[in-house]
């Protein structure tokens, strides 16, 4: 299967390739640290403010665009 | 061939400058120019006995294989070749080995006076071996690290036979070596991009190439996942008896927003107090003189020149006898070079006569760094005025090398280094400074030390400050900093991988390829690609590992401590198993590695954002129908029509900048000897009869 954010190969039982697989997961270990350095985020502010910084690097800015993109899914139900 | 003499001595240079120098230098009264097979040859006489100087183009002969076709592979039977008869650019090397095969024939005994390192003696050993009959095990060998006169004849007075063997063998291993690797993995790359991709594209990678650009990617990779951290510092400003003054937190940096805060709030209304002053004294010992790795980095630092830059200019300072040999690893200076005759001949030129008068003051004793090399010394100035006008590039590179050379004979800088603790309650900030108190050898090297003071308010223990105000702002965790040319430089340096003489020519084929771009150096989806595919299918190739070892193993044969053969043998043993991986897995790399050259072939021909429809973005586009070039709008397809035509000929790169005047995308051309900016708008009012009174507005405003 195809990463469904790039042309790159789907890891095995997952949707994206392995590059943005671990943004994904640095993305996650990332909302740990900023909660306690704000005593406290949620994760949508999380990634909105993530997403803001020129610091953030393109696959973290990647998967934030399909976190939000599967969040207003959702909401549509 | 009636010109020469009917029994002489056949001298062999590598480059033509640099046959110059020698002859002159050997010369009894003068030279004589003798054309033999079209090309140059110098005659002279030397002590009243005859020599003929004649040089080689650089290589004169590579190493090949019997197919010379791309898409056979793999192939370890390899041979020595005339250059001319593998590239088909190298016409002129056909000339050469011509003359040089009629010079040898009239010839008595041999000199090889090729740069003295592993190049140099592979050019040399070669043209012994092959253009001369086998004269390579009794030529006599020169060697010298500088092209004066004094020390070329002491050259060859002192020249002996077999000086360099270790090295030309070390030369023609790793010749061979990068050969079997590069053009087996090269080709089965490309072989297995042609399979899915539409054009052709050389997709290569090499046995230092491949790791260089596993750095780039690893560091790209770590980029793009990057996610900053936030973190806090806190910053009080104090008064004192008006002057006003800041100073961080003696905590650098707060990870909870909540503790900078506790800290501001902390020493609000608070006085402040001076509860520790330490001041010390110490020493700055200027850096150690150049060698080419430092000198490319500081050249860097400085003057922005790319290492291949700087190597282009030291060699050509070379060869006007102005500096020493530049391809050297050493930091050592003997006393052999003659410190006072350089500094005598350096305070000729005006600009160094008074630092030079002060030194030669002294006692001429360099300071030095750790590293030798058994070739050359580090490189030095000659003491050699020069004698045409040297360009900016030139002027720069000198300059620094004088002065780099003139600071290891001078005294240590002494600097002081000034701390204090300021106590608002139970909150400690920090102040610390420096500055200089004797500038000793820094100020002959002003321009680059990148040094600088940082004074401090005059302050006592137990002074009482007042805190005027306590500042808490957010910084966020700067990600992984891309290479630039030059710290890419230094990693391979400091990973043992590459030569100190190959090192900036492997930079360059990786941006040459299109797998990195920019200054700091952007992998590309190829070169992330290219690193994929051989992490998955050979990842032995690309290990630094390998490498280090392979260039260990040549520094061996180089000493004379290993066989050069053996270590073919063993690069063959492993490459053929890796070869027959990709050979077998074609197709899927073909299919993985095609997305990504399309990608980088778009990316590379985009010139910048388009003018009129202001969302798409200009590229440059081959027409099918009639094969030209030119300006196209990625919006076409839905209804922008900003084209414009470009000239058919010649390398076109975006400059990145739109035109100061219509603000269409400049390019930079480069057909024959001079490149030259254009804007690509046909219609560009800074064109034709126009230009005149854009120029006139210009100059106006």
């Amino acid at each position: 299967m195809q990463c469904k954010l790039c042309r790159r190969e789907a890891e095995k039982d997952g949707d994206l390739c392995r590059y943005h697989s671990a943004a994904r997961d640095a993305l996650k270990r990332g909302h740990e640290g900023w909660k306690q350095a704000y005593s406290g985020l949620s994760w949508r502010d999380y990634l909105n403010r993530v997403k803001a910084l020129d610091e953030t690097g393109q696959w973290i800015k990647e998967v934030i665009t399909l976190e939000e993109a599967s969040s207003v899914d959702k909401k549509l139900g | 061939m009636d010109k020469l003499p009917s029994d002489y001595c056949l001298v062999i240079c590598e480059k033509p400058d640099a046959a110059r120098r020698v002859a002159d230098a050997l010369a009894d009264d003068g030279v004589e120019s003798v054309m033999v097979s079209g090309a140059q040859a110098l005659r002279l006489k030397n002590k009243g006995r005859d020599y003929v100087v004649c040089s080689a183009v650089g290589h004169l002969y590579a190493v090949s294989d019997s197919f010379r076709r791309r898409e056979i592979y793999p192939v370890f039977d390899l041979e020595w070749y005339p250059a001319h008869l593998i590239d088909k650019d190298a016409k002129h090397i056909e000339k050469r080995i011509l003359s040089i095969r009629k010079l040898a024939r009239g010839a008595r005994s041999f000199v090889n006076a090729c740069d003295y390192d592993v190049e140099g003696e592979t050019i040399g050993h070669n043209i012994l071996r092959y253009a001369c009959g086998g004269k390579e095990d009794v030529a006599l060998r020169a060697k010298f690290s500088t092209l004066t006169k004094e020390e070329l004849v002491a050259a060859f007075e002192e020249a002996e036979v077999g000086l360099g063997k270790g090295l030309a063998e070390a030369g023609r291993s790793r010749h061979a070596l990068d050969f079997i690797w590069g053009i087996n993995l090269s080709r089965a790359l490309s072989a297995a991009l042609s399979t899915a991709y539409s054009g052709y594209r050389t997709v290569s990678i090499g046995r230092v190439q491949g790791p260089t650009l596993g750095f780039v990617v690893e560091r790209e990779v770590e980029i793009r996942d990057f996610v900053p951290t936030p973190y806090w510092t806190v910053t009080g400003t104090f008064d004192k008896d008006g002057f006003r003054f800041e100073a961080p937190s003696a905590e650098s940096r707060f990870a909870k927003k909540v503790d900078a805060e506790s800290m501001r709030d902390g020493c609000l209304g608070k006085s402040a107090q001076v509860s520790e002053l330490s001041k010390s004294v110490f020493k700055q010992p200027p850096p150690p003189p150049f060698n080419i790795g430092d000198l490319q980095k500081e050249a860097y630092r400085s003057f922005g020149y790319t290492p291949s830059r700087t190597l282009q200019i030291a060699e050509r300072l070379y060869l006007d006898a102005l500096i020493s040999y530049p391809r050297t690893s050493s930091q050592k200076l003997p006393s052999s070079i003659r410190y006072r005759d350089i500094l005598l001949g350096l305070g000729k030129i005006s600009e160094y006569s008074v630092p030079i008068e002060e030194l030669l003051k002294g006692e001429l004793r360099p300071r030095e760094g750790e590293k030798f090399d058994s070739a050359h010394p580090a490189i030095y100035p000659t003491g050699e005025i020069p004698r045409r006008p040297l360009s900016a590039w030139e002027g720069r590179l000198f300059d620094l090398i004088v002065r780099r050379f003139l600071v290891c004979f001078a005294n240590d800088a002494i600097r002081e280094r000034v701390s204090a603790e300021i106590k608002v309650g139970e909150y400690l900030f920090r102040l610390s400074g420096r500055r200089t108190l004797k500038s000793g050898w820094m100020r002959y090297y002003t321009k680059y030390t990148g040094i600088e003071d940082r004074a401090i308010p005059s302050l006592k223990k137990d002074d009482v400050l007042s805190v005027v105000k306590v500042d808490c702002s957010e910084k966020f965790e700067l990600g992984p900093q891309r290479y630039n040319q030059s710290s890419l430089l230094e990693k391979m340096e400091r990973e043992g991988i590459g030569t100190k003489a190959t090192r900036a020519e492997t930079i360059s084929t990786l941006i040459s390829r299109g797998y990195v771009s920019g200054d700091s150096l952007v992998a590309t989806e190829l070169g992330i690609s290219v690193v994929e595919t051989m992490q998955e299918y050979c990842p032995q190739i690309i290990s630094t590992s390998l490498t280090r070892e392979t260039e260990g193993a040549l520094e061996e044969v180089e000493r004379g401590e290993a066989d050069g053969t053996a270590l073919i043998e063993g690069a063959v043993d492993l490459l053929s198993g890796q070869i027959e991986r990709l050979k077998l897995n074609e197709l899927e790399i073909g299919r993985r590695m095609n997305d990504s050259a399309v990608q980088t072939s778009i990316s590379q021909s985009v010139l910048g954002p388009c003018p009129v429809c202001k969302t798409g973005r200009l590229r440059v586009i081959r027409s099918f129908k009639t094969k030209k070039r030119f300006v196209g709008c990625t919006n076409y397809p839905t209804g922008c029509r900003a084209s414009a035509p470009l000239p058919q000929r010649g390398t076109i790169k975006a400059t990145n900048r739109p035109c100061k005047v219509c603000g269409w995308p400049v390019v930079y051309i480069r057909a024959g000897r001079y490149p030259w900016r254009l804007c690509v708008n046909i219609n560009c009012p800074s064109k034709g009869e126009n230009r005149y009174a854009v120029q006139a507005v210009q100059k106006r405003s």
